[in-house]
């Protein structure tokens, strides 16, 4: 996909995916929102426990919500479709949490190669992305209207030629988007997928 | 540790306890002891399936230990803190608030963070291309970092921004407060516009 550069390239070896591929760091969410949930669940749950064991322990009755679990959980028994089900969403959170805090999540932000900037890291949003793309659709003569989806890989780009030759016009089209993913300035361009509609 | 650290730290060991516990429970309903010969201990209640989630038996097996009550308070006193402060946390901006110049041992010298912030987001909507920028400073009075959002005008290309903005404003803020290093993260949006037409 990278226009090899006419100099210079002789000087370093030939590996010029390599290194870029390696520089590409994602950006990593703080978990903010999930952390503030599970927290809040917490807190209830160990707060309430808390209160209810010390009112129990201090001489009072227990009060109704704490007996009915307990007698829940004292009657149903380890085969009963209740707690089978209880069990699998209790694995089934387990497992997304772990998920969440393995992943980076941020899926929206696309690195933008900073290599000449001092300590500065950078990403643009996939929907700046595509309004950028569908920017430069449209401005190709000929286009009367685009559409433009960025994913993490591939950009769609969809446009109805408004007059011309649609061939030529998808050329035209083509070597824009080309020049614009370029622009884009992203550690790793998306893959240009193009599609011209003719006048309906 | 960072906010981030400490989130994906609590969360993994909070999904740990979910799921080895959900494992467990299932292991038991389903009689997967016997059938996979898993070869958990046969005192506990999980290896037989008819057995109640939770007996008042086991519930209150060790109720008369002398240990038994400070530890179930103090456990859940623990747990109730923690993940309070957890909570808390998440609440904070962790926005600077003085930034220490250094090399002014002699007189203590210090910028405000707020102040800073606003001189760097002021110079780079000067920038072109930029249209808008909101600049916080987070981290600690020695070890500030900037995150920025910027805006970016319809047709401006990132690339040539980030260098403006790397030279202009953040060198300038670094300088200014006497910082080695001012570790910035930019967030890049572009403005909706219209679309000039060719026809």
């Amino acid at each position: 996909m990278s226009v090899a550069s006419p100099a210079g390239t002789a000087v370093a070896p030939a590996v010029p995916e390599q290194p870029e591929a390696a520089r590409v760091r994602r950006f990593w969410s703080s978990r903010r929102n999930t952390a503030a949930l599970v927290a809040l669940v917490v807190v209830a749950a160990a707060g309430a426990l808390l209160y209810e064991e010390s009112y129990i322990r201090s001489g009072h009755r227990a009060h109704a919500w704490r007996t009915w679990i307990s007698d829940q959980l004292a009657n149903r028994h380890l085969d009963d479709a209740w707690a089978i089900a209880g069990a699998a969403v209790l694995c089934a959170l387990g497992l997304w949490l772990l998920l969440l805090a393995a992943t980076p999540g941020l899926r929206r932000l696309l690195p933008l190669a900073t290599a000449d900037t001092d300590g500065l890291r950078a990403g643009l949003s996939r929907r700046a992305a595509a309004a950028m793309l569908r920017r430069a659709a449209l401005e190709t003569p000929g286009v009367r209207e685009a559409d433009a989806e960025v994913g993490r890989r591939k950009a769609r780009v969809r446009a109805v030629v408004g007059f011309g030759d649609p061939t030529e016009v998808k050329a035209a089209l083509a070597e824009h988007l080309s020049a614009e993913r370029g622009r884009l300035g992203l550690v790793r361009p998306p893959m240009v997928n193009v599609k011209v509609k003719g006048k309906s | 540790m960072s906010r981030t650290a400490v989130n994906r730290t609590l969360l993994a060991l909070v999904g740990l306890v979910l799921l080895a516990g959900g494992a467990l429970l299932l292991a038991g309903g389903l009689d997967l002891n016997h059938r996979w010969h898993l070869g958990l201990p046969s005192d506990w209640t999980v290896t037989d399936p008819h057995h109640a989630v939770l007996a008042p038996a086991d519930r209150v097996r060790w109720r008369d230990a002398g240990w038994w009550w400070p530890s179930v308070l103090a456990g859940l006193a623990a747990a109730t803190l923690l993940s309070l402060w957890w909570l808390l946390a998440q609440l904070r901006r962790g926005a600077v608030d003085r930034i220490a110049v250094p090399d002014t041992d002699d007189i203590p010298v210090r910028v405000r963070g707020a102040a800073l912030a606003r001189a760097v987001a002021e110079e780079a909507e000067q920038l072109p291309g930029v249209s808008r920028a909101r600049v916080r400073l987070l981290g600690s009075a020695r070890h500030p970092r900037a995150r920025l959002a910027l805006t970016l005008e319809p047709g401006a290309a990132p690339g040539p921004v980030l260098r403006d903005l790397s030279a202009g404003p953040l060198t300038h803020a670094r300088t200014s407060a006497g910082l080695a290093v001012l570790p910035a993260e930019a967030v890049l949006k572009v403005e909706p516009g219209p679309v000039p037409r060719v026809r």
